[in-house]
């Protein structure tokens, strides 16, 4: 399978870069965050939600990987542990707020509608569920969230996301079914699911 | 099968929840013995319709990541935070210090206080990364500005346009322009800056460590101080940025048509900001002084300013080539000033191996007046492709031998 072949090759480029970092080539850290700063991103802001403080937890990523990656040891995929960094510095980022929550750092006006929605209607039908969503996802624990974000909207496996969290995957299985119950019985009793369905081919 | 769901059981939440989510462990087995299920059983498909609209809703919600002008200045803030090792600290380290700490508190005991100011460093106070300021710190932060001479204007929070004074304050967010004439104004710490008529710029860092700033059409000169280490100053035009490395440039954005970077004292690192992450090494080049950098109609040009012909400065260029071709022939500093068209794009990310396999690299390194600093970044880029051995390999072949001066 190519993915496979894409994965080992850039895992293999991966463990190149950490040697070479930890022999002291400073250029290889430079290439670590240019190959996964968009990876560390997106993670990172399914974690902490809609946040005017996205770029500071980014750069916290890397600093903590600067001063970590001796730790390091190359047993784990070097994604993996980057992944476990990102959602450590970011929940830390989460608990730093006075208010907790998905929400407390934007206010609900600058929810993104559906960019593909065709009517205004439809925009605006798309954009109150969107805002209901994110108001369900505020009202979880960071635990439940973070494993219902790391797999419903950043498309990890299971197992991922059970290695970002530290955790087993029958408690992240276990957490995913109680956030999509409370998740799902929010969203229908304020009405908010789409009319329509979208059939989706993976 | 038997606790989730059979012909006389209704599944449960979450097996419909699996159900409908086609990354599921379920089973095909499963999934059809539910598709009988639902046949038979109203609710249940009723129940499932409705979470493949939950799904749907899912699938089309995103949380906001950062825009192009975020990641400029995240790149930024990364490059300035410094990319160097940082050693774990040794177990000897560890009793050392726990040493020092024992004695540490026998001195205090004895009355010596003015140790107590004296504090152990660790390997991690060595990271200057810690020092950078945050986000918070850079939108609250101002800096305030020196001499101002000519029409520099400065937009208020109405978006009305007020003449700018001396002693004003420049923050993030803050957009400056000339109408007529030119504009000179002192940034104490950073620079002075003189915009051409009909230019505008918007800042978007602005405090003790860095200065970036954003033209978004005209004309930008800049004379930038001495930078300490972890200082930065950027300027930003169309899809380009501009980073000293040196101190005397100018900057001209045609309103997205052309950029053009002259340096004419120190060198200038320009690069497509708004390249994949993994791309933006392939655009870098370095400008040094006495020579333009031009983007215009898609294209790349290269070479000594047309102005003020001077002895084109060496140029460090990076090239990848397919094993098949010829080995090319030592070309002259001169022409290598002259970059062809797209070289960057033709480039490979150069801490590839998987994409190097089957190619061959050249890199010259011109031996006069490349700056220490510069030398030895293209020498551990080269180590990282090539380990040890790599450059030995190369000289081989001939095609690594550097022009003579």
């Amino acid at each position: 399978m190519r993915s496979t072949d894409d994965r080992a090759a850039q895992d293999r480029i991966d463990e190149r870069l950490v040697d070479a970092y930890k022999r002291g080539n400073s250029h290889a850290l430079s290439e670590l965050y240019r190959h996964h700063s968009r990876r560390v991103e997106s993670v990172a802001r399914n974690v902490i939600g809609p946040s005017d403080e996205l770029e500071d937890v980014v750069q916290d990523v890397f600093i903590e990987v600067q001063r970590a990656l001796h730790r390091f040891r190359g047993e784990a995929r070097f994604t993996t542990w980057l992944h476990r960094v990102t959602v450590n510095v970011a929940l830390q980022h989460l608990r730093k707020g006075k208010r907790k929550g998905w929400l407390r750092w934007v206010s609900l006006d600058r929810v993104p509608g559906n960019r593909h929605a065709v009517s205004q209607d439809k925009r605006i039908e798309a954009r109150e569920s969107v805002q209901g969503l994110y108001l369900a996802l505020d009202g979880i624990t960071d635990k439940k969230r973070v494993v219902f974000t790391l797999y419903e909207l950043e498309g990890m496996s299971l197992e991922e996301v059970a290695q970002a969290v530290g955790t087993s995957v029958n408690t992240v299985k276990s957490r995913l079914y109680h956030a999509r119950r409370e998740i799902f019985a929010e969203v229908k009793r304020k009405g908010l699911l789409p009319t329509h369905t979208l059939q989706v081919i993976k | 099968m038997s606790d989730t769901t059979n012909d006389t059981m209704c599944p449960t939440d979450g097996v419909l929840h699996n159900y409908v989510d086609e990354r599921s462990e379920l089973s095909n087995q499963e999934r059809k013995a539910i598709d009988v299920h639902l046949d038979d059983c109203a609710a249940c498909a009723d129940s499932a319709v409705e979470l493949r609209r939950y799904r749907t809703l899912l699938l089309r919600t995103r949380v906001p990541g950062l825009d192009a002008e975020q990641w400029q200045v995240l790149d930024e803030r990364v490059q300035m935070m410094g990319t160097e090792y940082v050693p774990p600290e040794s177990r000897f380290g560890r009793v050392y210090w726990g040493v020092a700490a024992m004695a540490a508190v026998g001195l205090l005991a004895a009355g010596a206080w003015h140790l107590l100011n004296v504090a152990p460093s660790t390997a991690s106070d060595n990271v200057n990364v810690a020092k950078a300021p945050t986000q918070r710190q850079r939108t609250s932060a101002a800096l305030q500005i020196g001499a101002v001479e000519g029409q520099l204007q400065v937009a208020d929070v109405g978006g009305n346009w007020q003449a700018l004074r001396a002693g004003e304050e420049l923050r993030r967010g803050t957009t400056l322009r000339v109408t007529d004439g030119e504009g000179r104004l002192t940034i104490p710490g950073h620079a002075r800056l003189r915009l051409a008529a009909n230019s505008e710029a918007r800042v978007l860092v602005a405090d003790g460590h860095s200065f970036f700033l954003r033209l978004r059409t005209g004309e930008i000169g800049c004379q930038v101080d001495k930078r300490q280490p972890g200082q930065g100053f950027a300027i930003m035009a169309g899809r380009f940025r501009a980073t000293v490395v040196g101190t005397e440039f100018i900057v001209r954005h045609n309103n997205r048509a052309s950029v053009t970077v002259r340096v004419t004292e120190g060198a200038v690192r320009v690069d497509e900001a708004e390249a994949p992450r993994s791309r933006i090494s392939e655009t870098t080049t370095v400008v040094r002084a006495g020579n333009q950098w031009r983007f215009a109609g898609g294209n790349v040009d290269f070479g000594p300013i047309a102005e003020r012909p001077t002895a084109p400065a060496p140029q460090a260029v990076l090239k990848v080539e397919e094993q098949a071709a010829p080995a090319p022939a030592v070309a002259p500093v001169a022409k290598q000033a002259v970059a062809p068209r797209n070289t960057a794009r033709k480039a490979r990310p150069a801490a590839d191996p998987a994409q190097i396999e089957g190619r061959k690299i050249i890199i010259h390194i011109p031996p006069q007046r490349m700056p220490d600093a510069e030398v030895d970044r293209l020498k551990s880029l080269e180590r990282l492709l090539f380990g040890p051995g790599g450059r030995e390999s190369r000289e081989q072949d001939g095609t690594d031998t550097a022009p003579a001066p």
